[in-house]
């Protein structure tokens, strides 16, 4: 909580949420201001923290997918593939290449969506609201895809430990590829409205700089580490659900400003839409899930016809799925950075312990020091550069 | 064992209480005592290079003693490595701070005690940072309830005598 004690006389304090338009999400920024200059901010987070880790002590594998939904919630996917991975790896087990390439799509077009977000509500923070409707009408249509695949725009559960919830229909292959047709038009678009764009480039050039070895050491990852210059994607680095098998770059910024976050989303928005080419290109056959009677249920016929198919249905939606004893930690690259998952487990089918790192956590708390000795328009300016989202943050 | 592990005992020796290498990241133990000692050594010098702390996790295992387990979860960009650096403690014994490390590490230390009820010696600024400061209790203990009751008292608002509604 903030306290006056050390407030001098001749500043103003200025509350920046809980509730304000530019934090998209509950979270408290007190601004010590000296005239138009920030002194000093302080922080205050936790409003929308709801217990997600006391919580998977009490559930199964399976049955704390959904709360992964209600993390961040701008990217939803994500995050469900993030923990599926993270408990595969603790079993042990390998999705077959279709399931992998199928949430490496899912997992990209999520990423271009989160991207839309970012971009498109930093910019209408800033005054440019134009770029807000071109965008948003792509994340529309990636939501609609969404929405189809799996029946929820945003709570999706889109995976399961071992595979996926279901395999995608038949017009999956041409609706991707009408997104693929579409989104560059809405990115290019952009890019003529925004990239050159003077105002655009005052407000954002310089504003909200960090030094590479202040942003390592801070614990930042993804596109704000990548724009300070550092080419760290682990996507390329550490490769996992068969991305070693796509051709992307890693695009990095300069300066680690603002306007170099921006340049870094708009570069990798673009890369995504090449790895989805490519997976759709060369999406196998067969399944989706793993065929292990303990991991995934089985199909419905052996369910309804045969004693052994009612009998794994039956233990398996009791019992849950049982980890040996044992921990695991994994990370993977989602829109905002590393989201990881340290798991332990001591052989039952609850988690002993589940801690999430989320991305945002770490990125957060460099906030002052970035804000310091500017302005309060720049202070919303970077705010929305880092894309900070509360559901996250405060889990 | 692995190249890095190898290394680690070379360097830190008696330091290095034990050492897991069934599951991943590998993970190494030392005692509280040692901690910032070795994390300093692990940041700074040259074979490990691991620049990014990226998550502090707390474990609490009750009936144990000592009672708590403290993970570390280090990543290196220089050689694309990972490690899990692990401590245990027992219940109000204190870990110490990695500010001085890591600046990053202070939200993470925030939220180790604010969660379990760890001390962090030398944290300037050792709050409450995801429950409200008035909250009692650290959630993530194993004796902590997974379903309160609201106890009478608190139940409605003692000024506003028309709400009856029990919440």
């Amino acid at each position: 909580m903030f306290t006056f004690e050390k407030h001098k006389k001749d500043t103003m304090i200025l509350n920046l949420g809980p509730s304000h338009n530019a934090t998209h999400g509950t979270l408290r920024i007190v601004l010590e201001l000296d005239g138009e200059r920030i002194v000093d901010a302080s922080l205050e987070i936790g409003y929308l923290h709801r217990g997600i880790e006391k919580m998977a002590e009490q559930r199964t594998y399976n049955g704390f997918i959904p709360l992964t939904d209600r993390m961040n919630y701008v990217s939803p996917i994500m995050n469900n593939i993030s923990y599926a991975l993270a408990v595969e790896k603790l079993l042990g087990i390998e999705v077959p290449k279709r399931g992998q390439y199928l949430r490496v799509i899912m997992n990209e077009l999520t990423r271009i969506a989160d991207h839309l977000v970012a971009i498109g509500t930093n910019v209408v923070d800033i005054g440019a609201l134009t770029n807000y409707f071109y965008f948003f009408k792509e994340r529309e249509r990636i939501y609609d895809l969404i929405e189809k695949m799996v029946g929820a725009r945003l709570t999706t559960t889109f995976t399961r430990v071992g595979g996926l919830a279901r395999d995608v229909n038949g017009d999956f292959a041409s609706d991707i590829k009408f997104l693929l047709k579409e989104i560059p038009k809405s990115i290019n678009d952009v890019d003529k409205l925004l990239t050159k764009n003077r105002i655009f480039m005052d407000r954002t050039i310089n504003v909200g700089t960090i030094t590479q070895d202040r942003a390592l050491e801070y614990g930042f990852t993804g596109p704000v580490l990548r724009a300070t210059g550092l080419a760290w994607d682990l996507r390329k680095k550490q490769p996992y659900s068969g991305y070693e098998n796509f051709d992307f770059d890693i695009p990095t910024g300069e300066n680690g400003d603002t306007y170099d976050r921006y340049l870094v989303r708009m570069e990798e928005m673009r890369q995504s839409l090449r790895i989805i080419q490519q997976a759709i290109d060369h999406l196998p056959d067969g399944p989706v899930s793993i065929e292990d009677p303990h991991i995934t249920l089985p199909p419905k016929e052996d369910v309804y016809n045969t004693m052994e198919g009612l009998i794994h249905h039956f233990m398996l939606i009791m019992y849950g799925i049982k980890a040996k004893p044992g921990y695991v930690y994994f990370g993977t690259e989602v829109a905002n950075g590393e989201l990881g998952f340290y798991i332990v487990s001591d052989g039952e089918q609850y988690p002993y312990r589940l801690k999430v790192r989320p991305p945002c956590f770490a990125i957060f708390q460099a906030f002052p020091e970035m804000v310091r000795g500017l302005l309060i328009s720049d202070a919303v300016a970077i705010l929305g550069s880092l894309n900070i989202v509360a559901g996250e943050l405060d889990r | 064992m692995s190249e890095l592990i190898e290394t680690i005992q070379k360097r830190f020796g008696e330091k290095i209480v034990s050492v897991q290498e069934d599951f991943r990241p590998r993970s190494i133990r030392v005692r509280v005592g040692d901690l910032v000692e070795v994390m300093t050594a692990l940041k700074n010098e040259e074979p490990f290079r691991f620049n990014q702390i990226l998550d502090i996790a707390g474990v609490d295992f009750l009936n144990q003693k000592p009672r708590f387990l403290v993970a570390y979860i280090l990543l290196s960009t220089v050689t694309n490595k990972r490690l899990i650096v692990e401590t245990d403690v027992d219940e109000f014994e204190p870990v110490p701070s990695l500010i001085g490390v890591w600046c990053g590490a202070d939200w993470f230390e925030r939220e180790l005690y604010d969660m379990f009820g760890i001390k962090v010696k030398g944290h300037p600024n050792l709050k409450r940072i995801l429950m409200s400061e008035d909250f009692e209790g650290h959630p993530l203990r194993k004796d902590f309830p997974v379903r309160g009751t609201v106890p009478p008292e608190q139940r409605y608002a003692p000024w506003d005598k028309r709400r009856t509604r029990e919440y």
